[in-house]
């Protein structure tokens, strides 16, 4: 008897205290979306935003990869800084990128082969120190992810946030500079073609997936786009879309939680990403900015379709509203944070606020979620 | 709603210290209980949970994309919060040098292997054996045939290496096809693998002196869960048999930390823990408290001393990560397809070792840092698709590489909870302890011993009743 009491006791504890859960997280009492046609927004997610933006960042690599041979044929200061420019460039799709990072950056290991994090200094010395022959292939073969990719190139070309003076860059440094640019490049095409597919590539970049035995047949972004139909790994449409509102969701927490909040906390100035060129803000506000093209419909803002966000204003324009302000005061926020991020790590204020920012986008983001059902 | 669940969780755990105190036979009263809760959880698009969508009462997580192994259970908020996110760092970034990477290693992040705590594609079959690019996401357990210990190498092989030392070795794999038919003439195919260690960095061991058992990373889902099973329901299934199937399976027991106890962790469930410190140590080089030295201690590449490179906070964080996580709930679960799937999985007989519904028990799992009891997970109905069993699988599977009780034959029964998700999570659909499998059909077909019974069951299915129950299982 005591336990039958206690029992109903502790279920009408647990009815009473859950029956208000519900629906709170459903903004403005709206209904879930069902069975609503998505084709048009995964078609322009994927064309006008993941594969444009990929594109932009395969041009921009193979041009760092020439600046790069250019300045090992010709090594002047003026070059040396075309170099370092041309890492900004080739830098900053990538950060555009980081709101759809699953998929093939991924699946194959490519986010960590790009952009591994913190980058081993000491080790990436005894090599530079060495006498291997620096060569793509042993770069691509011999060593491993976080011996490449962008903060390799960042720590060869600048230091405490300035373009380095070509006396200090050595023929070696060049030699691993070509290699890695190489690598880099070839990884930035990989990425590109799983996800638009082999078609459409011209001779050089035909023969770098060849030489690199990769396969992408129609490409991931075909799959995604066909979400719901045979052969695609989501088995709804709105499994591709809920993937695309996470990828949001996971860096504004990545960006608030994780760049920003880690070096702050632990005011270890070594933990700052992109401290050697001093560009972590400028990544951070392209990161945020790759939800803003995500969500609207494209990275370019003049040539924009079918965004996600339209849907969002039909159903509840208030939420959209809500987001379009928390996306561009989080970028306002971040911009606030004094440069170099890496020695402002005091500056509570700005950083609190920025982080506030963040929280406060990625709660509009999870309403979507509820809104969409 | 967080918040209400924390309520929730505070009021079962007062509730449930009362009832372990005063009614210390009513256990399965408070399992009724928690099922009752179960019936109030709501997803987070705000709908009422399905019952059979929930996988992990509440650590139940309502998300199918690349997160769906990688999001903290609801009751993971404030600081408890803030410790996920600090386990999970230090789980993500890469270890480099400075920080206790190598020498010689495997991975260079548990999240090299375990991409969104999940399963890494392994390197075997992208790099054909060892990989490339500072990980190789899978593990070469050795030994001597003899029985004697292995001069040079030691329990498993290290086939990366930091700058200035060299890899142990390298593993080659490689893989030879064969064409099978079901009853109904459709065709399939299995891949037999074939290993061989190169590259010895020492003593070079001739293959026939030597036993590999190659293993895959395990998906990181419900391992809090896992621990906090209740150890008298997983003995009262030990004693079941099931003679007409050959089914019959049994604990491994193994000494961790000085106690003799029920191991649950690992494809052998050769571990009592969720193997942090050894992750750190064997996997990445990296030195604790609880292993000071190198993993190439005495042998030809020592570097000597060094000093301990992660400590037992830091590592308990990671700990607290992974017993944190949530477990996917399941999706289409009113699909009819699903459904017909889920009825042939138990006319396959796979349930009887692929069991649907367990319960943690009252006691919390204790993290490694010794004081922290995982409360949240006690008092839960859960659908893992495991009993946790050491099974014998036939020679099929066999690897000769015996762990605790487990002999070469045997291996813990795949808890199957999430994944259906594997190929969303990771981009591919390898199974089984070396990812011989390449996909759910294969897997079954692959089962061998006390799997025989299933496997030929499903063999005789017609093609659409197999591809109900492989329905269901991607509904998992």
């Amino acid at each position: 008897m005591k336990q039958k009491l206690l029992c109903s006791a502790l279920l009408c504890s647990l009815i009473f205290i859950t029956a208000g859960c519900g629906k709170n997280d459903s903004p403005d009492g709206d209904s879930p979306i069902d069975d609503y046609d998505y084709t048009e927004i995964l078609a322009d997610y994927v064309d006008k935003t993941v594969i444009s933006t990929y594109a932009e960042m395969k041009d921009q690599s193979v041009l760092l990869n020439e600046a790069v041979e250019t300045f090992k044929e010709n090594p002047t200061q003026a070059n040396l800084n075309a170099c370092c420019d041309q890492w900004g460039k080739t830098r900053s799709p990538w950060e555009k990128s980081e709101a759809f990072l699953f998929g093939p950056a991924e699946y194959k290991g490519l986010d960590p082969l790009l952009d591994s994090w913190p980058l081993d200094e000491s080790q990436l010395n005894q090599v530079l120190a060495g006498n291997q022959a620096l060569t793509a292939v042993y770069v691509r073969e011999g060593l491993g992810a976080v011996l490449r990719g962008f903060h390799t190139i960042e720590y060869l070309l600048f230091k405490n946030g300035q373009y380095k003076n070509v006396a200090e860059v050595t023929p070696r440094q060049i030699d691993y500079l070509t290699a890695v640019t190489t690598v880099l490049r070839d990884d930035c095409i990989t990425l590109w073609v799983l996800w638009q597919g082999e078609s459409g590539l011209n001779a050089r970049e035909k023969e770098i997936i060849e030489e690199l035995e990769i396969t992408a047949g129609k490409g991931f972004g075909y799959e995604f786009k066909n979400a719901g139909n045979a052969g695609s790994r989501y088995a709804a449409q709105k499994d591709a879309i809920d993937q695309l509102i996470q990828g949001c969701i996971d860096i504004t927490d990545e960006v608030g939680n994780s760049k920003i909040a880690g070096p702050y906390t632990s005011k270890n100035v070594l933990t700052v990403e992109s401290q050697y060129s001093w560009n972590s803000l400028s990544d951070f506000k392209d990161n945020i900015r790759s939800i803003e093209n995500s969500l609207y419909g494209g990275s370019d803002p003049a040539k924009r379709g079918t965004g996600l966000a339209l849907l969002i204003k039909e159903k509840n324009p208030s939420l959209e509203a809500e987001i379009a302000q928390n996306i561009q005061l989080a970028i306002a926020a971040i911009g606030d944070i004094p440069e170099p991020f890496r020695n402002n790590l005091n500056a509570d204020v700005k950083i609190t606020s920025a982080m506030a920012s963040l929280t406060a986008l990625g709660k509009s983001l999870e309403k979507v979620k509820a809104l969409l059902g | 709603m967080r918040k209400i669940i924390e309520r929730i969780l505070t009021i079962n755990r007062l509730i449930l210290g009362f009832v372990v105190i005063i009614f210390p036979a009513s256990l399965s009263f408070i399992q009724g209980c928690s099922e009752a809760k179960d019936d109030d959880i709501y997803t987070s698009t705000g709908k009422l949970a399905d019952p059979a969508e929930l996988s992990a009462g509440l650590s139940t997580v309502f998300t199918a994309s690349n997160k769906a192994f990688d999001t903290p259970a609801d009751w993971a908020t404030g600081d408890l919060y803030q410790r996920f996110l600090s386990g999970d760092k230090l789980y993500d970034d890469p270890r480099v040098t400075s920080n206790g990477l190598g020498p010689v290693y495997v991975g260079y992040a548990c999240g090299s292997c375990h991409i969104n705590a999940g399963r890494t594609l392994p390197t075997l079959f992208s790099s054909g054996g060892s990989g490339n690019y500072g990980f190789s996401s899978f593990l070469t357990f050795l030994r001597s045939k003899n029985g004697q210990e292995l001069r040079n190498y030691g329990r498993v092989l290290h086939d990366q290496a930091v700058y200035g030392y060299r890899p142990e070795g390298k593993l080659r794999a490689e893989y030879t096809e064969q064409e099978f038919q079901f009853d109904d003439g459709e065709k399939y195919a299995l891949i037999t693998p074939h290993y061989q260690v190169t590259n010895w960095y020492a003593d070079s061991i001739k293959p026939e002196d030597l036993i590999l058992s190659i293993r895959i990373p395990l998906r990181h889902v419900g391992l809090g869960l896992m621990m906090a099973l209740d150890r008298n329901e997983l003995q009262q299934l030990a004693s079941k048999s099931y003679p007409e199937y050959n089914i019959s399976g049994k604990l491994n027991w193994i000494t961790e930390r000085g106690i003799y106890q029920i191991g649950l962790s690992g494809h052998k469930a050769e571990h009592a823990d969720l193997t942090v410190e050894l992750g750190f140590s064997s996997d990445m080089g990296v030195t604790s408290d609880r292993y000071p030295d190198e993993v190439c201690k005495g042998q030809e590449q020592d570097p000597g001393q060094h000093p301990i490179e992660i400590s037992t906070k830091d590592m308990a964080d990671v700990d607290f990560y992974l017993q944190s996580l949530g477990v996917p709930a399941r999706r289409n679960v009113n699909r009819a397809d699903v459904q017909k799937g889920e009825i042939l999985f138990s006319r396959a007989k796979c349930n009887l070792c692929h069991v649907s519904t367990l319960h943690t028990g009252s006691n919390p799992p204790v993290l490694i840092d010794g004081k922290t009891k995982m409360w949240q997970l006690t008092g839960q109905t859960i659908h893992p698709y495991s009993d946790f069993l050491l099974h014998d699988m036939g020679n099929e599977l066999g690897d000769a590489y015996p762990q605790g009780k487990a002999t070469g034959n045997e291996w813990r029964t795949t808890p199957l909870w999430g994944i259906g998700l594997q190929e969303t999570v990771n981009g591919h659909t390898h199974f089984l302890h070396d990812g011989r499998a390449r996909n759910f059909t294969e897997a079954i077909m692959w089962h061998g011993g006390e799997g025989d019974a299933s496997r030929k069951i499903f063999k005789s299915m017609s093609q659409e009743e197999r591809a109900a129950l492989l329905e269901f299982l991607k509904s998992l």
